[in-house]
């Protein structure tokens, strides 16, 4: 019976709410959790066959609605990205695709499938940075225009990981590699597109990856992981002023807040799953998130932050092996999940405009 | 998070490339910053140098989501495969 009312209700797209009380107060510009937002995200629905591919679904929270992106048998989409207009790109087997919700139209093909690797959408959304194998075990930066055009930025690093676009889109962050088989070897390079010049930003003992430029282009501020002596840190460069800040022992850092905070999940073994706020202007740390089993999707497979930089969204899994998405405020600490025994989001569910610019 | 795991694509690419060594240590590297990581411990399974290794690798995946059917269905096909080498060995013996 209570099997059978749990179904209903996972049916029923029925919303769990939980009201998270914390001490951090954020003063958030809209409180609605799903105000001028919608949610897309990859995955199979109603799939009663072992081989559905994995297409894109919309969910739109005001009325608990789920609609279906159709890119087609054999797209099997895997990741997804949201331009500040709303524009989806989308990485599916048979390329990268660019879809628009409101203008209706076909999906229009930016990448066929022989590039692999990384690919970032520039904040404009304008052009995309790729990261591709080329010969010789050597991953170059590429830069795609939206009509197809690519050309080489970098030919004698080895880039790794995701580029990452500041906030003016004139700069990429890379992770760069001296030696292929080396992952000791990788250091942080900014490359200015416009000077066209390589610039490195870190140096000396130890190594550092996983680069993130903060979201506001009035700061201008890098976030990355570096490893030294077993210990790893998340370094905040801040490059107008020189200045940096360290977070200890912690790993996952993705920008909130309009780049004043910086969310992470701790790698003490005791609480990895648990997601901290640091806050960049007063240096102090917060308990956001505890963790339970559904951070362990968190640090798994990451969250997206809405466009205004206050509400997370995340995939979690329970221990039923129900599956579903949850979204988070960090100025209300309110915190609703939504999810169907026939749903299975794969990646990062993303925040998506309700209308689009 | 999954952005951070450019060690485990860097060990996927050398796996198809059939760079076996290579693709083990970037996971070594990967697993001691990301001990969570269910799918860096499985590929470490596949690339492990020796069974043992294989299963230490799949208990990690047990420990972190016991039950998860992959990793049950590659211990059982190792521990196969130990106990019919013990087997051969003693036929061996005798």
């Amino acid at each position: 019976m209570r099997i059978t009312a749990r179904r209903i209700a996972w049916f029923n797209f029925a919303v769990l709410v939980i009201a998270l009380s914390r001490s951090q107060a954020v003063t958030a510009q809209d409180e609605n959790l799903w105000s001028g937002l919608q949610i897309v995200y990859p995955g199979q629905v109603d799939c009663v066959s072992s081989v559905c591919p994995y297409d894109l679904y919309i969910y739109h929270p005001e009325s608990g609605a789920t609609t279906q992106l159709p890119v087609g048998y054999l797209s099997d989409v895997r990741d997804t990205q949201i331009s500040s207009n709303g524009d989806i790109l989308y990485i599916a087997e048979t390329g990268t695709f660019i879809a628009n919700l409101e203008t209706q139209s076909q999906p229009r093909l930016i990448l066929s499938s022989e590039y692999e690797g990384y690919r970032s959408w520039s904040p404009d959304g304008n052009r995309i940075a790729l990261n591709k194998t080329g010969e010789e075990f050597r991953n170059n930066l590429y830069l795609v225009e939206l009509n197809g055009d690519i050309s080489q930025l970098t030919d004698d690093l080895i880039v790794w990981g995701s580029p990452s676009w500041s906030a003016d889109a004139t700069r990429i962050a890379i992770e760069g590699r001296s030696n292929a088989f080396e992952p000791q070897s990788a250091q942080i390079y900014v490359l200015n597109l416009e000077a066209k010049h390589l610039s490195k930003l870190t140096s000396g003992n130890g190594f550092a990856f996983f680069p993130q430029w903060a979201p506001n282009p009035n700061m201008d501020v890098i976030s990355y992981l570096h490893v030294r002596d077993d210990k790893t840190n998340i370094e905040i460069v801040d490059l107008s002023s020189q200045s940096q800040q360290t977070i200890d022992n912690g790993i996952g850092p993705r920008w909130v807040m309009d780049g004043q905070g910086l969310l992470y999940t701790s790698r003490s073994p005791e609480d990895f799953n648990s997601i901290y706020l640091y806050d960049l202007v007063s240096g102090t740390q917060s308990l956001v998130l505890p963790g339970e089993i559904r951070d362990i999707q968190i640090a798994r497979y990451g969250l997206d932050v809405s466009p205004d930089g206050f509400r997370l969204l995340y995939r979690y899994n329970d221990s039923n092996n129900d599956w579903g998405i949850c979204a988070y405020h960090l100025g209300t600490h309110e915190e609703e999940c939504f999810g169907d025994l026939n749903m299975y989001p794969d990646g990062i569910p993303k925040w998506l405009p309700l209308h689009s610019k | 998070m999954s952005d951070e795991h450019s060690m485990v694509d860097a060990a996927r690419k050398y796996m198809n490339m059939g760079l076996i060594e290579d693709a083990f240590d970037e996971l070594v590297t990967h697993l001691d910053l990301f001990p969570q990581d269910i799918e860096a411990w499985l590929l470490t399974a596949q690339v492990a140098p020796d069974d043992v290794t294989a299963i230490e690798a799949l208990e990690q995946v047990l420990a972190l989501q016991p039950g998860h059917p992959d990793a049950l269905e590659m211990l059982e096909s190792l521990q196969n495969e130990l106990d019919d080498d013990d087997s051969d060995d003693e036929v061996v013996e005798l």
